[in-house]
């Protein structure tokens, strides 16, 4: 019973408790740490984390990998940002239009994409988001060109709850619990037949195409899930910033997103957060190390590429593995 | 009968897209012809630079797989070495060579010291040329500053023809740069079509095991089309750093331009960046002139009814 017990315990149990855990400590951090790293790291990568996910998502259960994720995020933020101060919506109605046209552009995208695989797709997202880029500088009459849109008003007190966005222990808490919430759902879709069947696309098309699967269909259903998440990190991302601009999605925003994928492992959801804090803790400590730190990024991703291709996470399930025999059945 | 309902409505874009285009030509042709004319050589000379970029970037994508998104840093590169070359020089040929010599070395080493390691698995090395990309601009950009440069024109090609009449004046460069591309696809096809090496790079692409086991050192055609490749990028960078600028985001707008030619025109294939480019540069151009502020939009509108038509793009082949 005892060694028994003591594998289930382990199987069963780990994920959870040490999930648990991390949300304990998450929640007990702005009583530990200052309020600057508060905000500025945890918090941040917290939401930003969220935009990494969807990016994880796609490429784990659907095998795509997208570099509209942080394009997506941008479209809805400058929803919210035109409806929230030129048209002076409400912050419900505007976040719910910026969402939805957040994912609907997402679904437009993974439309024209659908039917290209591996890095033919990757070319045709990068152009996609290029040409958004440029396209919200053409557009001035609704993105306001080079400068954007500033002064967009984040939330106050949602409702009658005691979470006022307004202050940053509100923010940050706000922030923890759509993060966590997103992990759940995500991992929920992944793990339900929806994402079993996006896995079933990813590893062979054709065959599911001839088991009567519509692949197209459920790639773009991928894709706008995954814009759903984008969307709602690009919703954090304008409160925090207070701002949007063409340099929110241009393409060293872009990297970032896939720098914090590869270093959080690319195949995992987890990592996406893990990464998330790795290149918030860069952009945040590295102007004290160098002044370039686009330099810095770009080196730390063709480290992490060639020298740890499974990133974080699998350098945590080989140390893993290393104390222990191999287990079976 | 899914599949020939498709073919239908697939003939019936066709036929929709054409007599759009060809209307929309006539209409704006008999408004006003100068301006018409002048945009559609624009636009040709513009294709002919973006030929030059896009065929680096399908060479090397179609030998070895690799999507190399730091083509339009080697671009951008290729274009400040030449312009700091003619500085110091004053030659804008010799420029033009230490364009294409630098980016070719920095691509070469790059290839060999960072591409290697990973090769074979097509998204690692396109995400370490996504590395490269944004180190080479960011270094770029510490070096030369974020203002615009340009690269000083010879004073043969520095003036303007007169193209018919008074009123069709049109910058002599420009159509230097038209007989430049048309040079380099002729040089690219009698390489690919009548060298030893064109023979391995053509057997490369459709089977690279194959062409090991017949005794090619394939490694070594490896290396030589990577430095041709990124070459190629830096040429067009001098070219394109004397008509156009040389800025940040420039790289990335080469890059984008690399990669909607060869999504429209078809990955693997000279020919197909030809057509792609050709595509790309006359949209663009007529886009700037009749609808500037829905130049991006239109461009991908083009792009999107490629895909419809084509997912491979125009001369791509399924695979």
């Amino acid at each position: 019973m005892s060694l028994k017990g003591k594998s289930f315990l382990q199987r069963t149990f780990q994920p959870w408790t040490i999930g648990c855990l991390v949300v304990a400590l998450l929640c007990s951090a702005p009583a530990i740490v200052s309020p600057f790293v508060m905000t500025e790291i945890i918090g941040q990568a917290l939401w930003f984390g969220i935009i990494v996910s969807s990016f994880a998502f796609l490429s784990a259960y659907c095998g795509m990998m997208s570099l509209l994720q942080t394009t997506i995020a941008g479209i809805s933020g400058y929803t919210f940002g035109c409806l929230a101060t030129a048209m002076g919506w409400g912050i419900l109605p505007a976040v719910c239009i910026a969402v939805l046209i957040g994912t609907i552009s997402g679904i437009v995208f993974g439309t024209v994409a659908r039917r290209s695989y591996g890095s033919y797709f990757f070319m045709i997202t990068l152009a996609l988001a290029i040409l958004v880029y440029y396209f919200t500088f053409q557009v001035q009459g609704l993105t306001g060109g080079h400068a954007g849109l500033n002064g967009i008003p984040r939330p106050g007190r949602l409702g009658s709850t005691p979470l006022d966005l307004g202050s940053s222990f509100g923010f940050y808490y706000f922030s923890l619990l759509v993060a966590v919430i997103s992990y759940i759902a995500l991992t929920y879709i992944g793990r339900s037949p929806l994402g079993t069947a996006l896995r079933g696309v990813r590893d062979n098309a054709e065959r599911m195409e001839s088991l009567g699967f519509n692949v197209s269909v459920l790639r773009v259903a991928g894709f706008a899930i995954a814009a759903i998440f984008a969307s709602i990190g690009g919703l954090f991302s304008v409160w925090y910033n207070g701002a949007v601009s063409p340099e929110s999605i241009n393409f060293a925003e872009i990297i970032d997103v896939v720098v914090a994928a590869v270093i959080g492992g690319m195949y995992n959801l987890e990592g996406a957060w893990v990464g998330a804090l790795v290149v918030t803790v860069l952009a945040n400590y590295a102007s004290e190390v160098t002044g370039r730190f686009n330099t810095l990024i770009g080196i730390v991703l063709i480290a992490a590429v060639i020298l740890f291709p499974d990133g974080v996470a699998g350098v945590v399930a080989r140390w893993r593995q290393r104390g222990r025999p191999e287990e079976h059945g | 009968m899914m599949r020939l309902r498709q073919a239908a409505n697939k003939r019936t874009l066709v036929a929709v897209v054409l007599l759009v285009v060809v209307g929309g030509a006539i209409l704006l042709m008999t408004q006003d012809p100068t301006t018409f004319l002048l945009a559609g050589i624009h636009g040709l000379t513009f294709a002919a630079l973006l030929f030059v970029v896009a065929s680096g970037f399908t060479l090397v994508f179609g030998l070895m797989g690799i999507t190399n998104l730091a083509h339009g840093g080697f671009y951008l590169l290729g274009g400040y070495v030449g312009y700091s070359i003619a500085a110091m020089t004053g030659n804008w040929p010799i420029a033009l060579a230490a364009g294409a010599v630098g980016a070719g070395v920095v691509g070469l080493l790059a290839q060999q010291l960072l591409l290697r390691p990973v090769q074979g698995d097509e998204m690692r090395e396109a995400l370490v040329t996504v590395g490269l990309s944004i180190v080479i601009a960011d270094q770029l950009l510490a070096f030369y500053g974020g203002y615009p440069d340009n690269v000083p024109l010879p004073s043969i090609v520095s003036g303007a023809l007169e193209l018919g009449s008074r009123s069709m004046r049109y910058p002599t460069f420009r159509l230097a740069v038209l007989g430049i591309g048309i040079i380099v696809g002729f040089v690219l096809l009698v390489i690919l079509r009548r060298t030893r090496l064109g023979m391995a790079i053509r057997a490369g692409v459709d089977d690279r095991e194959m062409l090991g086991a017949i005794g090619v050192n394939v490694r070594m055609v490896f290396a030589v089309v990577f430095l041709l490749g990124s070459s190629l990028a830096g040429f067009s960078g001098v070219i394109g750093g004397s008509f156009l600028s040389l800025a940040p985001g420039e790289d990335s707008r080469m890059l984008l331009y690399s990669l909607v030619v060869v999504v429209v025109g078809g990955m693997r294939s000279v020919t197909g960046a030809a057509l792609g480019a050709l595509l790309v540069g006359l949209t663009a151009e007529y886009a700037a002139v009749y609808a500037p502020t829905y130049a991006a939009l239109i461009t991908f509108g083009m792009m999107v009814v490629v895909l419809i038509i084509r997912p491979s793009g125009l001369l791509g082949s399924e695979r």
